[in-house]
């Protein structure tokens, strides 16, 4: 049977200013990811280059906002949900350039990205939920 | 410094590891309740920077450190904690101790950067006693399909730096022959602290 001080440390949620601060850096993530992506839209017209050079543009914002955010998030906490959403985010801009013809505004992509950050955030958070439910009963190894 | 040392991931890492350490403030306690299970002789592998000695509990810690650039900043530290803590150079794939001396042995983000983590688990499992505890705060693949795949794109590039995000460690630990007896997550199913027991006959050298 575990130790109660182990069994505390499996029950261990992030203090709350830690999944405060993992909630808004994955939103501000998600938006410079999109603005980036939109800036590159706004300047170059043929479709697909407009995609690959806003993906690569989308993933360097990203990860020089990431490198400053992980000094007081975390390292691996911050990036890897980060890398996530800088992968979806911009995608919104592309799919709204490709199905509607038109680019979406700078308020519109805000909006936008930060509630997509918001609804990540929300899905991490119980994803992180899950994976202390199911280590709590031994199920770690599928 | 050398041209050797400058092409070197690791001392270069070494003196940058400063901007990466407040990565603490958040894990200390699941790292202090991992260590805090560490009992006799104790051998904590890939010391780093020796930001870890602060968490070890009271007695005797060998630590050992590969990059002479990452064992000069450890020494430093030497301690800050509780522990007792004699810092050796040395590789974790070819550990510099006799069989089944240690009754501990502790890794910290330590398994994700050894370039043969097979070669370096025979090896824990070969120093540490039958029955004796792996205690491991590590980094791993999700086992989620979508944040694998994150982790995989990540190890793209993390790997020029020698490290990969996406090495299945406790199956690996499974695999080398260790009891995994339990498994906590810090941060999702990707860091994770794990205790295993050496499930080792002594007849095995």
């Amino acid at each position: 049977m575990a130790s109660p001080s182990h069994q505390s440390l499996r029950e261990a949620r992030q203090p709350w200013p830690f999944r405060v601060g993992d909630g808004i850096a994955l939103m501000t993530s998600s938006v410079l990811a999109a603005l980036a992506m939109l800036a590159v839209h706004l300047r170059i017209d043929n479709m697909a280059l407009a995609s690959i050079a806003g993906m690569a543009a989308a993933m360097v914002t990203t990860t020089a906002f990431t490198s400053l955010a992980a000094m007081a998030l975390g390292s691996i906490e911050t990036k890897v949900p980060a890398m996530l959403i800088s992968m979806i985010s911009p995608m919104l801009v592309c799919a709204v350039a490709a199905l509607g013809g038109a680019d979406m505004s700078v308020a519109q992509v805000t909006a936008a990205a930060a509630s997509l950050g918001a609804a990540i955030a929300v899905a991490l958070a119980a994803y992180g939920h899950k994976c202390r439910r199911e280590f709590a009963r031994g199920d770690w190894y599928r | 410094m050398t041209l050797r040392q400058q092409a070197d991931p690791w001392a270069l890492r070494s003196r940058f590891y400063g901007l990466c350490e407040s990565s603490d403030l958040r894990r200390w306690p699941s790292k202090a309740g991992l260590f805090r299970r560490a009992c006799g002789q104790t051998l904590l592998i890939a010391a780093g920077t020796g930001l870890d000695f602060r968490h070890l509990p009271p007695g005797d810690v060998i630590a050992i450190e590969f990059n002479p650039a990452m064992l000069a900043r450890a020494r430093q530290r030497i301690g800050e904690g509780p522990a007792r803590v004699t810092l050796l150079q040395a590789d974790a794939q070819s550990l510099p101790f006799s069989t089944h001396v240690f009754d501990t042995v502790i890794t910290s983000c330590t398994l994700c950067s050894i370039p043969n983590l097979g070669e370096a688990l025979g090896e824990i499992r070969r120093t540490l006693k039958p029955g004796g505890r792996l205690l491991m705060f590590e980094h791993v693949r999700s086992r989620h399909p979508v944040l694998g795949i994150v982790l995989d794109l990540m190890t793209l590039w993390s790997r020029f730096g020698g490290t990969a995000m996406n090495r299945k460690t406790v199956a690996a630990t499974h695999a080398a022959g260790f009891q995994i007896l339990r498994v906590d997550s810090v941060f999702l199913d990707v860091i994770i602290a794990a205790e295993a027991k050496n499930a080792l006959s002594q007849s095995v050298a």
